[in-house]
């Protein structure tokens, strides 16, 4: 892992790309921070950070698309395995490296609050509290976009596929209040999604039993509407407000300590990056095979 | 089964078994106690609370619930007030905080009188086992000016109508979180034993043309969330037919139509059976003899219409309103620092003939006191041909374990606003406290600040921040990385 960190490290500051991604990230937190702090006299750099989400859409996407494409892409999957790396190895060492990007820029971000406390006086513990938890919503949507440049080949698709989920992950936190809370909306969405998940099981993976198994989830959900409809009053918007990390990431701008939203983010990170270990485990023999054609 | 299915079988059940605990985890950690998974480390200088609640809460010996009324629910509490309200949960075992969804539990708002709250609507409710107390999020805030030898409050709502009117005339009113009155208070109120019962009449009637035309003076709202404030349980009612015996006090401000029969015996009922009465009158709208025949058993009797008193000692030039003499040895006027503020009283008259009935005479003109009577045909006011004298125009009856308070002018009240009038708001506590023997107190804290520091940075430092930090340190940043790949593929 450590010799996959160092070799991805190499490569992103070898580069353009990581610096690049740093220049973006501190660009557009800089700007904020100067407009709102020292323009518009804010003392509240909690609010400077929570601005500054454009900087996540452009630069987390931009860091984590070619992870796995271009390795495809050069057939060098093969090549890793046969030196004996493991998929695990592979996953949690790149994903290390971008780590180390971006929090290379957040240590820059965080000299900000001391900078400004020349001009004012600064909320610090407020000021770092917001850091820690833009720190650790750019590392869950980090493994975010390594999930999704698993299923592409171009680095381009992938930047764009991860942008948009990004954003569209902001957007809802924003609209979330828009969505209807009525029972029959939650209970029809979540139906919609048991059964994806049932086909899912039976076609993609091919398992009528497990198949069979899992359409209990629809079945119950059914019962549970006809006997207990108002446990479906507001469910979407209350789990989508648990789930979405944006959401999560306002309980660090108010000055407090947010364990849940700690431990929200963690756990976000240990299940994406697992995903991807299990895809990619799973396209192993697929890889090596492309590889040798390739070659 | 494939191999390939098998894995994919293996590895989506990892998956989701990983999620499973993942989310388990979570929702555990939801049951961590908010003081330690919510810490703050540092006091909050604005929504905090002092040692004021905390001696308040240490001695709170029932459970208290205090409920969070928001659309939505969790989702879109408001933050601030959560924690604020949080606060309390952690320095007491006894109070607990709860939120309620304002759009999917209207049986709550059912129960505790509340009819339906506007779109993002805030509200609270304190309860206990004895009773319970409503609060808006606008008894938590306050908009304050003082400068130029003015100074004045106004309520958010207040304050966002007339905002922009404001802004243009230069004051620049700062806002100030009062949550801790207002909570504190309620937590007292609803754990007291006992609170003086208040029966305030507040009728209208509707136009032809829609118009709502209110009966009698109204009490401003800011005098009603003081006498909450003040641990006073008050009941609006439509007319004095729906006095209960559990009423302990009457507040009749200034009825524009008199008594009807019935009202008139069942006032002159309730008052017999010990019950008090405070009752403003306005020159304007006298003969009203069925309630001045009540009066009048009190031994306390009026002029005619349209007189009023011309006060010129005391008087404020050109205001019209004077400071009043007062009984300095009555319950009602001894504690008072200062003298109330009246205008357009009338006079009033004691028949010390009563026999059953001890008279005071309250607020009184100076011996400049006059009459002046309003000539409708010339649209003028004319002084009575007399000598001046000194003027009642506040008095107080006793009868049996009845109590009267008349004041002859609506404006001592409409001055009582706690911000603005301290004598007059004063009184009207004082006479509470008279009437119905509770002490009238409150939990006194100090509302905070909520105008936040400004940082001052002057043009040079900003220019050159600018430059530094979204001109050259992302640009020399690209340049590292262009000149690194650059010499990556010379080599």
């Amino acid at each position: 892992m450590t010799v996959m960190l160092k070799k991805e490290l190499r490569r992103l500051f070898g580069g353009l790309r990581g610096f690049a991604v740093i220049a973006i990230l501190l660009l557009l937190c800089g700007l904020y921070t100067v407009l709102q702090n020292m323009l518009a006299g804010s003392v509240s750099f909690a609010l400077s950070l929570g601005g500054a989400f454009p900087a996540l859409v452009f630069a987390l996407p931009l860091l984590a698309a070619p992870t796995f494409s271009e390795e495809a892409r050069a057939g060098a999957a093969p090549l890793l395995y046969s030196l004996g790396f493991r998929t695990r190895d592979i996953v949690i060492g790149k994903y290390l490296a971008q780590l180390t990007v971006f929090l290379l820029s957040m240590l820059v971000v965080a000299l900000y609050p001391l900078l400004l406390s020349f001009f004012g006086e600064i909320p610090m513990s407020e000021s770092y509290f917001a850091w820690l938890g833009l720190l650790l919503l750019g590392a869950s949507l980090l493994a975010l976009c390594n999930v999704i440049s698993i299923f592409f080949r171009r680095a381009w698709i992938n930047w764009t596929v991860g942008a948009l989920a990004i954003l569209s992950l902001y957007l809802l936190n924003v609209y979330l209040l828009k969505l209807p809370s009525a029972p029959w909306f939650s209970f029809v969405l979540l139906e919609v999604i048991t059964v994806g998940i049932c086909l899912w099981i039976f076609f993609v993976l091919g398992s009528r039993l497990v198949a069979a198994c899992a359409a209990v989830l629809p079945a119950a959900l059914a019962l549970l509407f006809v006997f207990v409809p108002s446990l479906f009053q507001s469910l979407i918007p209350i789990l989508l407000s648990r789930i979405n990390p944006f959401s999560r990431f306002t309980g660090f701008i108010y000055g407090r300590m947010d364990l849940q939203g700690i431990l929200y983010f963690l756990s976000v990170i240990a299940l994406l990056l697992t995903v991807t270990v299990c895809i990619k485990a799973y396209r192993r023999d697929a890889e090596c095979q492309n590889g040798k054609e390739e070659r | 089964m494939k191999r390939s299915t098998k894995t994919k079988l293996l590895l989506s059940l990892f998956c989701t078994v990983l999620a499973i605990v993942l989310v388990g985890v979570n929702l555990l950690a939801g049951l961590i106690p908010w003081r330690i998974s919510a810490a703050s480390f540092a006091d909050d200088p604005v929504f905090g609370l002092s040692s004021t609640t905390k001696n308040q809460l240490d001695a709170l010996g029932e459970d208290v619930i205090v409920y969070l009324l928001c659309e939505n629910g969790k989702i879109n509490v408001d933050r601030d007030v959560y924690a604020f309200l949080k606060g309390y949960e952690t320095l007491s075992d006894h109070v607990s905080v709860k939120v309620i969804d304002t759009k999917n539990e209207p049986e709550f708002l059912t129960a505790h009188g509340i009819g339906e709250m506007s779109e993002g609507a805030i509200g609270f409710v304190v309860e206990s086992a004895k009773r319970y107390m409503l609060l808006s999020l606008s008894d938590l805030y306050y908009y304050y000016y003082s400068g130029d030898e003015t100074e004045f409050y106004l309520s958010p709502a207040e304050y966002t109508a007339s905002a922009e009117r404001l802004s243009a005339m230069g004051y620049r009113m700062t806002p100030y979180f009062n949550g801790e009155a207002g909570i504190t208070n309620a937590i007292r109120f609803v754990t007291l034993e006992k609170v003086p019962q208040i029966a305030i009449v507040q009728s209208a009637y509707q136009t032809s043309d829609g118009e709502i035309v209110p009966l009698n003076a109204q009490l401003s709202e800011p005098v009603l969330q003081s006498l909450r404030q003040y641990a006073c349980d008050v009941d609006f009612i439509l007319n004095v037919s729906q006095l209960t015996a559990k009423h302990e006090l009457l507040i009749l401000n200034s009825p524009i139509l008199d008594l009807t029969e019935n009202e008139s015996n069942a006032l002159r009922a309730w008052l017999n059976g010990g019950g008090n009465m405070i009752v403003s009158t306005y020159f304007n709208t006298r003969e009203q003899p069925r309630l001045e025949s009540i009066l009048s058993d009190y031994g306390l009797t009026a002029d005619e219409k349209n007189i009023r008193i011309k006060e010129e000692s005391t008087a404020y030039a050109g205001s019209g309103y004077h400071s009043a003499m007062m009984e300095s040895s009555h319950a009602i006027t001894k504690p008072l620092l200062d003298s109330v503020i009246v205008s357009d009283a009338h006079p009033i008259y004691l028949d010390e003939s009563k026999k059953d009935v001890t008279l005071t005479r309250l607020l009184y003109t100076t011996t400049l006191g006059a009459r002046e009577k309003y000539d409708s045909t010339a649209n003028k006011w004319t002084k009575l041909e007399e000598e001046s004298s000194s003027l009642t125009f506040g008095a107080t009856a006793e009868r049996g374990e009845s109590r009267v308070l008349w004041v002859s002018t609506p404006y001592l009240f409409d001055l009582a606003d706690p911000f603005t009038k301290d004598a007059n708001h004063s009184f009207l506590l004082s006479a509470i406290d008279w009437m119905t023997e509770a002490p009238l107190q409150t939990v006194e804290t100090v509302a905070n600040s909520m105008q936040s520091d400004v940082l001052l940075v002057s043009t040079t430092a900003f220019a050159i921040w600018l430059i530094i930090l979204v001109i050259l340190l992302p640009l020399s940043l690209l340049a590292v990385g262009i000149v690194r790949r650059y010499v990556r593929r010379r080599k």
